[in-house]
């Protein structure tokens, strides 16, 4: 029961207060470039949960089995490489036996490997020294945390579009400021799963 | 002769701006510049990796084959990054404590990829190496200003000196993620009203369009994406 | 197999074998440089927290023991004498670990604490646990200590939050406490040993 509880905080936590997007500022390419439509907001988050849950599965046992505590110095280097080979690996796979899958999610597969967000998470996972489960959870909630952001702020974007803007706000600006508010609504999250 | 190595340099730091013109490197500039200081150390901790890259990329230009190119890229970066890392660490380990995991996030940092592809693999050394120190010169000064202006309004001090911290009661605000979105917003407003004025574009790309792997990802989407129309 | 090699040489075989070239050398190059820091790193964290400790309480020499595979602590030695034990310990903040250092007289009262890393934490918030009219409270008070909010008049074993980050004020706290119970640990072995 009690380990239900922990998992329980650390899925709010990543979802709600550390917000991936809103409060640690990962994957704000993505969030400001595919956020215009909410259908495709919808898709990039699908496949962003996927990486990030595949890439810490893997990443986990290496640092912990493989670089731990000799070679630490790798981390960095080897996680990119590894998360590399793990979007093409699904690419390759979805391509090959779920067709479907792959037609929705395809094309931002690629993208996801410079995607700040996957990487990070990867790393915070070792760095605050979360356990094999915990990780896994973690990437759960940080993508699902991702998706939140991306579909709550693609609703906003579809309001801006006939929006009345003063012309010098046009744009990224008046984005920026919608996701400056967007980000303000969820400071009031801060305590939930602490 | 000499006009066109300044050229390659200063169009990093005003023209072609990464941060505020190409919008490139959004993450870092939004989370670590909560303090003048951080934007320093982040921006020259880039700026470092990017010159590195551009020298090293630039000089394997016609050895590395066109079809494995951006993992040997992203190898090439990351190694850069890692002993950057090391070295802040070593040397400097106020600044990696604030940087934190956004050290090591140099590596998918947009910029350096960008210039990598679209720079470096196809420019000889010298002018590589001062399209990188323009862009992270530029990347720096963004990021530093940004810090500035949240440290100044959010804590009231610039580079840890108290300056109007005494009398007015600083705005937290500035220094929480909402203020970082703000600001931002307020920069580019700003750049995009100066270049109006000179007769240039706002900025109208963002994020996915000006994305180095762009053209690997089915470019069409990206563009459909950005102006909207299907 | 051969054959298709040489057939395949300018698709397949030096492509693998630059990339193969790239990630020997580069690896290399981190090993390289990671002999040239390492012992710098770890000087200066040792550094760190001699000058933590030395600033905490005054001693002559510090000790590392260990206590039953679970913990490790250090002991403060003046003149052959023990005056105090020092433990780290970190607890879960809003954004990460928060870890704290707090030394302890032989008597069992709080020498002091010192903050150690709240880097994770909110600037202007949660990093403001590291001034010292938050973690100067902690002198004198013994175990169980507990949070007030709101500025009320603390009691004995009672401090103090900072504003507007309980959160971070209850991780230092807890962890504070966790030092104490290390502390009742320690001192009940040697008592038995008596």
């Amino acid at each position: 029961m009690n380990s239900l509880t922990a998992i329980a905080s650390i899925l709010l936590a990543a979802i709600l207060t550390n917000n991936m997007v809103l409060s640690k500022f990962l994957g704000i390419c993505p969030f400001l470039g595919v956020s215009k439509k909410t259908n495709t907001a919808f898709s990039m988050s699908v496949a962003v949960i996927l990486v990030m849950v595949v890439a810490t599965a893997v990443t986990w046992p290496i640092y912990h089995l493989v670089l731990a505590p000799k070679y630490t110095y790798l981390e960095t280097i080897v996680f990119i490489l590894v998360i590399a080979a793990i979007v093409q690996l699904i690419e390759i796979v979805l391509k090959r036996y779920i067709k479907p899958v792959y037609n929705a999610l395809g094309i931002y597969l690629p993208l996801i490997t410079t995607n700040c967000a996957v990487l990070g998470i990867t790393m915070l996972n070792i760095t605050n020294e979360l356990g094999f489960v915990e990780s896994l959870f973690n990437a759960l909630g940080a993508g699902v945390g991702f998706m939140l952001a991306m579909l709550l702020f693609s609703g906003v974007r579809e309001r801006l579009e006939t929006a009345d803007i003063p012309e010098f706000m046009k744009g990224l600006p008046i984005t920026l400021v919608a996701a400056a508010l967007v980000s303000l609504s969820f400071l009031g999250f801060a305590g939930i799963g602490g | 002769m000499a006009n066109k190595y300044v050229g390659y340099f200063t169009n990093g730091l005003v023209k072609e701006n990464p941060t505020l013109r190409l919008v490139l490197g959004t993450c870092p500039t939004l989370a670590v510049t909560t303090a003048a200081i951080n934007g320093i150390g982040m921006g020259l901790s880039a700026t470092l990796v990017l010159v590195c890259s551009n020298l090293a990329i630039s000089l394997l230009r016609n050895v590395i084959p066109d079809k494995v190119r951006i993992p040997a890229f992203i190898t090439i970066i990351a190694g850069f990054v890692s002993v950057v890392q090391m070295l802040v660490k070593a040397f400097l380990p106020s600044i990696d404590k604030a940087l934190g995991i956004y050290l090591p996030l140099i590596v998918v940092n947009c910029i350096i990829l960008a210039r990598a592809e679209m720079f470096a693999s196809k420019n000889k050394p010298l002018p590589s190496i001062l399209d990188g120190l323009g862009m992270g010169i530029g990347f720096t000064a963004v990021l530093t200003l940004m810090g500035a202006i949240r440290e100044l309004f959010g804590a009231g001090s610039l580079f840890s000196f108290p300056v109007t911290a005494n009398f007015i009661s600083p705005m937290i605000i500035f220094l929480l993620p909402p203020g970082g979105f703000f600001v931002f917003g307020m920069l580019v407003a700003a750049s995009n009203a100066i270049a109006k004025k000179n007769g240039k574009k706002a900025v109208e790309k963002m994020g996915c369009e000006n994305c180095p792997a762009k053209d690997s990802c089915g470019q069409e989407e990206c563009v459909k994406e950005e102006t909207g129309d299907e | 197999m051969l054959d298709f090699l040489r057939r395949n040489k300018k698709e397949v075989l030096i492509p693998s074998a630059v990339l193969l070239v790239i990630c020997v050398v580069i690896p290399l190059a981190l090993a390289l440089t990671n002999r040239l820091t390492a012992d710098r790193i770890a000087a200066l964290e040792a550094k760190n927290r001699e000058e933590a400790m030395a600033r905490l309480i005054d001693a002559e020499e510090y000790t590392a023991e260990k206590y039953e595979d679970q913990f490790e602590y250090f002991v403060a030695k003046q003149g052959g004498e023990e005056v105090g034990y020092i433990f780290v310990t970190a607890q879960k903040g809003y954004g990460g670990e928060v870890s704290v250092m707090t030394a302890i007289k032989p008597d069992g009262a709080i020498k002091a604490v010192a903050i150690l890393d709240v880097s994770n934490e909110t600037p202007g918030l949660g990093q403001n646990a590291a001034k010292e009219n938050f973690y100067g409270q902690f002198a004198d008070k013994t175990n169980g200590i507990s949070l007030l909010k709101n500025g009320a008049n603390a009691d004995q074993n009672e401090i103090n939050a900072v504003t507007g980050a309980t959160i971070t004020s209850t991780a230092v706290t807890r962890a504070v406490n966790a030092a104490t119970e290390e502390f009742e640990k320690i001192r009940s072995v040697e008592n038995h040993g008596e």
